[in-house]
This record gives C-alpha cells, sequence and structure tokens, in this order.
C-alpha cells in the first residue's frame, strides 16, 4: 500500500456530494438554536448552580438552627462559624461560576481551547470541586442538630464515642460528595490533559506539560485522602472493639 | 422579530459552508446518532460563538475551528461505532456510488482509528486547506504540520492497506 491510494481516496472524498446536503432547513434551525448545549462548560454551570442553590438552602436551614439554639453560647458560636463558612463557599463557587471560558473561545486554535479549558478547571473548578463536596457534610450537620432539636428539645453532652460517629458521619458524607464530583470529571479532563499533550509533542513550545501539574496535585490529594479515610475506618474499628 | 433576521443571515453564511458541519459529524460521529448529534451541538455553538468572527480570518476556517473545538471537546453519550454513509438513492447511478460509498466506507473506517488530534489534522488535509491555515486552527507550527502529516498519511495508508487485505 503506498500513499497514491490516499491521494486516490483523498479525490474521491473531495468529489463526493455526501457532504454538500443536509437538513438545515429553517424550523430544524430555530428548534437547534433553542435547545440547551451539551458543551463541558455547561456542565460545569450546572454543576456549579445546583450546589449553589443547595448550600442557599443549608444557610437558610442554619439560620433556623441558629435561631433554635439561641440559649446556647457554645453552639450558637459553632453553628455561626458553619454559616459563614457556607456563605464563603456561596461566593467562591460563584466567583468560579463567573470565570467560566464563554462560548467566543470556541474561534479560536484547538490548542488555545483546550489550554483555556485545562486553566478554568485547574485553577477554579478543581478547587470549587472540594467546595461543592463540603455540601455532604454540611447537609448531614444541619440534618443533625435539627432532628436532635426536634427529637430532644436540643443537645444532650456529647461523649467520645458520639463524637466519633458524628466526625465519621461528616467524613464520610465528604469523601462521598466529593468523591462523585471529583469522578464525574476526572475521565474527561484526562481526555483533555491527552489531546493537549499530543498538540505539544514535538510541536508546541519545548518540554511544555501543563497537565502535568494537574496530574502530580491529584495523586497527592488521592494519596492524602485514601490516607484519611484509612484512618477513619481503623478509628471506627477501634471505638467499636475496644 | 430581530432574532429571526440575526439567524437568518447566520444561516446564510452556514450554510454557505455547510459540508464543513457535514464533514466533521463524518469523521468524529461514531454512527448516525451521534453524528447528527454533533452536526447540531456544531450549528448551535456556531450561533453562540457568533461574535468572536471578527472577519480576520475566512468564514470557513472561523467554522472549522468552532466545529473541531466542539467535536474534540464535547462529552459524548457512549454509542456503538458503526461505519457511516449515505445509502445511494438514484437507482441509475447505484453502481458508482456503490463504489463510492464503499471507498468512502473504507476511508472512514481507518480515520475512526485515529485519534481526535489527528483526525483534526488529516481532515483539514482532506480538504486541501493550506499548511498555514491547519497550523493555525490547531495552534502548531506551520513546520509540525508538516512532520505530522506525513506521519498520519503513513499510518493511514498503512491501515488502509492491512483493512483491503482483509476482506
Amino acid at each position: 500500500m503506498n500513499e497514491s491510494r490516499l491521494d486516490k481516496l483523498r479525490d474521491t472524498w473531495r468529489s463526493t456530494n455526501e457532504f454538500s446536503t443536509g437538513p438545515f432547513d429553517e424550523a430544524a434551525v430555530k428548534q437547534i438554536l433553542a435547545r440547551q448545549s451539551r458543551d463541558v462548560n455547561r456542565q460545569f454551570r450546572v454543576a456549579l448552580l445546583m450546589d449553589i442553590t443547595l448550600k442557599i438552602v443549608v444557610a437558610v436551614a442554619l439560620a433556623v438552627v441558629l435561631w433554635l439554639h439561641r440559649g446556647h453560647a457554645g453552639l450558637t458560636a459553632l453553628n455561626m462559624s458553619v454559616l459563614v463558612g457556607t456563605l464563603l463557599c456561596i461566593g467562591l463557587e460563584r466567583s468560579a461560576l463567573n470565570a467560566i471560558p464563554g462560548p467566543a473561545l470556541g474561534g479560536s486554535s484547538v490548542r488555545s481551547g483546550l489550554e483555556a479549558m485545562l486553566t478554568f478547571y485547574r485553577r477554579r473548578f478543581s478547587r470549587a470541586l472540594y467546595l461543592i463536596g463540603l455540601s455532604g457534610p454540611l447537609v448531614f450537620y444541619t440534618g443533625v442538630v435539627h432532628y436532635l432539636w426536634y427529637r430532644y428539645g436540643g443537645l444532650r453532652p456529647f461523649d467520645g464515642a458520639d463524637l466519633a460517629v458524628f466526625g465519621a458521619g461528616l467524613g464520610l458524607a465528604y469523601l462521598l460528595s466529593a468523591g462523585a464530583q471529583q469522578a464525574q470529571f476526572r475521565q474527561y479532563i484526562n481526555g483533555v490533559e491527552n489531546c493537549l499533550k499530543e498538540i505539544e509533542e514535538n510541536g508546541g513550545e519545548p518540554n511544555a506539560d501543563p497537565a502535568a501539574d494537574l496530574r502530580a496535585r491529584r495523586l497527592r490529594h488521592s494519596i492524602f485522602w485514601s490516607l484519611v479515610m484509612l484512618a477513619g475506618v481503623l478509628l471506627l474499628g477501634w471505638l467499636t472493639t475496644r | 422579530m430581530r432574532v429571526n433576521q440575526d439567524i437568518s443571515g447566520f444561516m446564510d453564511r452556514v450554510r454557505e459552508h455547510r459540508n464543513i458541519i457535514h464533514k466533521i459529524g463524518w469523521a468524529y460521529g461514531n454512527n448516525a446518532a451521534d453524528r447528527e448529534d454533533l452536526e447540531q451541538e456544531v450549528l448551535l455553538q456556531l450561533w453562540k460563538a457568533r461574535a468572536s468572527f471578527n472577519g480576520k480570518s475566512a468564514f470557513s476556517t472561523w467554522m472549522y475551528r468552532v466545529a473541531l473545538n466542539t467535536a474534540i471537546t464535547l462529552r459524548r453519550r457512549q454509542r456503538p461505532t458503526e461505519v457511516l454513509s449515505r445509502e445511494p438513492e438514484t437507482p441509475a447511478l447505484q453502481a458508482d456510488q456503490a463504489q463510492l460509498a464503499d471507498e468512502l466506507r473504507l476511508l472512514h473506517g481507518a480515520i475512526a482509528k485515529l485519534s481526535a488530534i489527528e483526525k483534526a489534522l488529516i481532515l483539514l488535509w482532506l480538504d486541501e486547506r493550506s499548511y498555514e491555515e491547519i497550523a493555525d486552527t490547531i495552534g502548531i507550527s506551520t513546520k509540525n504540520v508538516g512532520v505530522r502529516l506525513v506521519r498520519i498519511r503513513t499510518k493511514l495508508a498503512r491501515m488502509i492497506g492491512n483493512m483491503e487485505k482483509t476482506p
């Protein structure tokens, strides 16, 4: 097989009218333009908007908790800190929302488009994912405090085992919530990194690999959270068997 | 009313180069449904990015950039791959068109095995775009376009040769 066969196929490809026809009548176009895009920027936007909404609900629930437990000074201070933290998360996620690359980037080169997406993911969205992961523990905490109020009319003093179970619940809620979010985007970002790496091989600036930093950071985070989970399981095992 | 005029004007320009959208769908779509999805998404992205066309490059070059960016970065639904080619429509031309369809099927089968970036490069080469335009669209140097195209064409020719040997 030599390349003249490929050149012949190229001539066939160019001479076909296969690509000159298609269902682009006005009614169909209007329908297409009115629908929601499936691009990843929209998925970043939806993930952030959904979490901001959830955190606003949590913030309102926390405000109710603050009012219910207003006579309990220690708990008021804790709830106030959690509420301020929640509001801070909402602010940071909103800032990430505003930093999502716009559709105008579609008109730039493939390399610029991939770099912009990876930069946004690395600098803003991957951090926002850790904040999104906090929604799980926040819902757990707010739910437990509400439950204890309506069940017992307040909080009883916690002993070591209570704190361990409560802490393990918070930890697991965080790991599940953050893990699910990370997994949702990881495979996709791996694909973007590979495309960018392929573009830069032998071509772009020598030895440039903007994806390497992200990969190294991801490995560090995976090791750290695996150790945290292992410690949590060991602690739980020790508490239940002692 | 204004939106309708905008859509109409925009579509007139896109229709002139509609073959770019179909070529992207052909190269990146795994099957008919995937191809249709991708073509619709490209059209939507062209509409959303229309303000970024500043006239510095040809409209078709801008269209290629938006379409390739969309095809490479879109999160795809998982669907099985199938060979893409429309069936011949006119009975009198069936023999010729059947041969044409076979050739396109062969080419598509080989291109389907390339990476997303290789597909972009070979698609622009098939469309006889200049090295400068390819370099500008992908974001690499003109020299590198030449080096890579030699490599990809050799790979593609070998794959086509193997496919022709295998019944």
